[in-house]
């Protein structure tokens, strides 16, 4: 009776506490294992009333049991694998330009503890980033005209590729069909899974008794850095999947794959002598901290990749630079440049410097291991560069 | 005193102190272990619990396979999401467990139910509850005043360290608001909360959810009716 009565009181709590969020937050999954209990104590409650017949009782919340488990639990895979893709997802986008984007209320907070917690190696998701599903073909079946789509989102840059939109087949439960973005290259073709996304309002506008389109919404983002595909420029592709079909569509867009370009080392240049450069590295594998970068100990790279931004200019000819090289160890990189950064033409009082933010991410698999010094060139329009201070870097075995 | 900093309405020291474990043994902290420290406290935790109250026979199959089935059904959002699993899982492991100690009597098993209680009440916002629920426990079992005391005195110390230095969290809607706001909701929580279980079969297996519902309450409701005098008699 005493467990009854904390589950009645918690659940009452609960009512208390949230009604004020509307009743969605009574169905929320995270709150059912109290509706379990509670079954499951009125079933031994019953168990006193039924000494007689205790078979029916038994045979009853058997059958109960058998059948809300087997049911849930096909429901739940799908539900399992959707929530695997959206934080895979979740993560490969936090490694965009633009980071404050953590779902939160708070998201500057949000973002402030997750940069602590993994500049601290407190919160470890290096792992994550080890299944970049994708699935490589030679030959595709024949193009479709059976797919419906829209492509309401597209965003690309040198590093995360995102798409959002829906299609679905004609005459189909868009729940049972699998979505698909394929990067295609000549003959080759590399196949992603999306997230799947609700939409309500594509069912209503195009769904009939013969097509139920709620799950035809998908959702794709792709950390360009470290996709295990060559580089080159990519036709993109709907695929859609059921156990009996097999359909896809090309789409009218295109996305470029090129990863930091190594730089060759001889180039006939001239060394910028007696001018300070004007850079700054605003962060290193999210380490800001000046004092740890430019500290006697080696800044430790545990990651799949060595990232740094910052901005840098050029300071005789009051212009951006040519390229920006970054130097590790006897290896070089060309960084992403032309970022804007509004702070350093309004500190500088230069808007020559508008779009002097660089970025470069590196996969440290092909870097090699050990202690490295890291600094960078800042090259001119006329032949000749900068050579920044440098700071050490430990790549681990 | 990070430990006991207010997470919105909770005190969430057990979380904590499963997380600081795990980050001391491995150097980082490894969500996946936290998940299953969870789910190993709450599924054989609830398992043995119900085997004892219930006095199951270890040898009758179906009582034991509907309480697996059951405590394994599948809750995407909750035996996956570690902070769920150790507040919210915890929090009633610690609840049921420290009424259960609670009503064998003996001296031993009381203390164990003031732990248990602590432990709730800093596991999940609504641990607190386990205290008045021990109180009526005490009663109805015509317990000494010095268990009453001690119980009460345990309580009073935790619902005080609970509320000590507590401000409302922002953006939740205060109790008292939702009592004169939403009146209609906070009635009609209970039954939807209760009924959520067979809520995503709506959407596959719609007949199925239906009757499935419909079964349960009309079984329970006669349970209940007819057999209502069964509460008289068992106090956990």
């Amino acid at each position: 009776m005493s467990l009854l009565l904390a589950l009645i009181l918690t659940i009452a709590m609960l009512a208390l506490s949230r009604a004020g969020f509307g009743l969605q937050q009574a169905i929320t999954p995270r709150y059912q294992i109290i509706a379990i209990l509670f079954i499951v104590i009125l079933y031994g409650v019953g168990l006193d009333s039924f000494k007689e017949n205790v078979f029916v009782h038994h045979t009853y919340f058997l059958i109960f049991g058998l059948v809300l488990f087997l049911t849930r639990f096909d429901d739940q895979l799908d539900e399992l694998r959707d929530r695997r893709q959206k934080l895979e997802s979740g993560l490969y986008s936090y490694y965009s330009v633009e980071k404050d984007h953590l779902s939160y209320p708070d998201s500057a907070r949000a973002n402030r503890i997750l940069r602590v917690a993994l500049s601290n190696n407190i919160y470890d998701h290096k792992g994550a980033f080890d299944n970049l599903v994708h699935e490589k073909r030679e030959q595709m079946p024949e193009v479709s005209d059976d797919i419906n789509y829209r492509i309401d989102g597209f965003y690309d840059n040198s590093e995360v590729l995102t798409i959002i939109g829906w299609a679905f087949l004609s005459e189909s439960n868009a729940k049972k069909v699998k979505t698909q973005i394929v990067l295609r290259s000549g003959e080759a073709s590399w196949i992603f899974p999306t997230v799947r996304v609700n939409r309500i309002d594509v069912d209503e506008k195009y769904g009939d008794r013969k097509s139920q389109l709620e799950g035809s919404g998908f959702n794709l983002s792709l950390y360009k850095p470290l996709l295990d595909i060559p580089d080159g420029t990519y036709d993109l592709a709907i695929l859609l999947e059921s156990n009996r079909v097999s359909k896809w569509i090309p789409i009218d867009r295109k996305t470029a794959l090129i990863r930091p370009l190594t730089v060759p080392n001889q180039e006939p240049r001239n060394l910028v002598i007696g001018i300070e450069p004007l850079y700054h590295i605003d962060e290193v594998n999210i380490v800001e901290d000046q004092s740890r970068l430019f500290g006697s100990v080696p800044l430790l790279i545990d990651s799949d990749t060595l990232v740094l931004r910052g901005w840098a200019v050029d300071v005789i000819n009051q212009s951006l630079p040519r390229r920006v090289i970054i130097n590790v160890g006897d290896e070089r990189f060309a960084a992403v440049i032309g970022l804007s950064r509004p702070d350093v033409a309004m500190v500088m009082k230069q808007d020559a410097y508008l779009n002097s933010g660089f970025k470069a991410v590196i996969p440290t698999s092909g870097l090699k291991t050990g202690i490295k010094n890291v600094f960078l060139e800042i090259d001119t329009e006329f032949d000749a560069y900068y050579l920044t201070d440098s700071f050490r870097i430990l790549i681990p075995k | 005193m990070l430990l006991f900093k207010q997470h919105n309405e909770h005190r969430i020291v057990f979380l904590r102190l499963v997380a600081l474990i795990d980050f001391y043994l491995f150097d980082a902290l490894n969500f996946k272990h936290l998940i299953a420290v969870g789910n190993l406290l709450v599924i054989p935790g609830f398992a043995y619990l119900f085997l004892r109250i219930f006095k199951l026979d270890l040898n009758r199959f179906g009582p034991l396979l509907f309480i697996f089935l059951l405590l394994m059904v599948p809750i995407a959002d909750f035996s996956n999401w570690s902070f769920c699993v150790l507040t919210i899982g915890s929090g009633l492991v610690f609840t049921c467990y420290s009424l259960y100690c609670l009503d064998k009597g003996n001296r031993r098993s009381f203390i164990l139910s003031l732990v248990f209680a602590s432990l709730a009440t800093f596991s999940i916002g609504s641990g607190f509850l386990v205290f008045p629920c021990g109180l009526l426990l005490l009663y109805f079992k015509k317990r000494p005043l010095g268990s009453f005391i001690a119980w009460g005195i345990t309580g009073i110390i935790n619902i005080g360290l609970y509320f000590y230095s507590y401000h409302e969290p922002t953006g939740h809607p205060s109790i008292l608001n939702n009592l004169v706001d939403h009146p209609d909701m906070v009635l009609m929580f209970p039954f939807v909360f209760l009924g959520s279980l067979t809520n995503s079969l709506y959407t596959t297996h719609t007949y199925l959810g239906f009757m499935l519902e419909v079964s349960l309450i009309s079984y329970l409701g006669w349970i209940l009716s007819v057999k209502g005098s069964i509460f008289s008699k068992k106090t956990v």
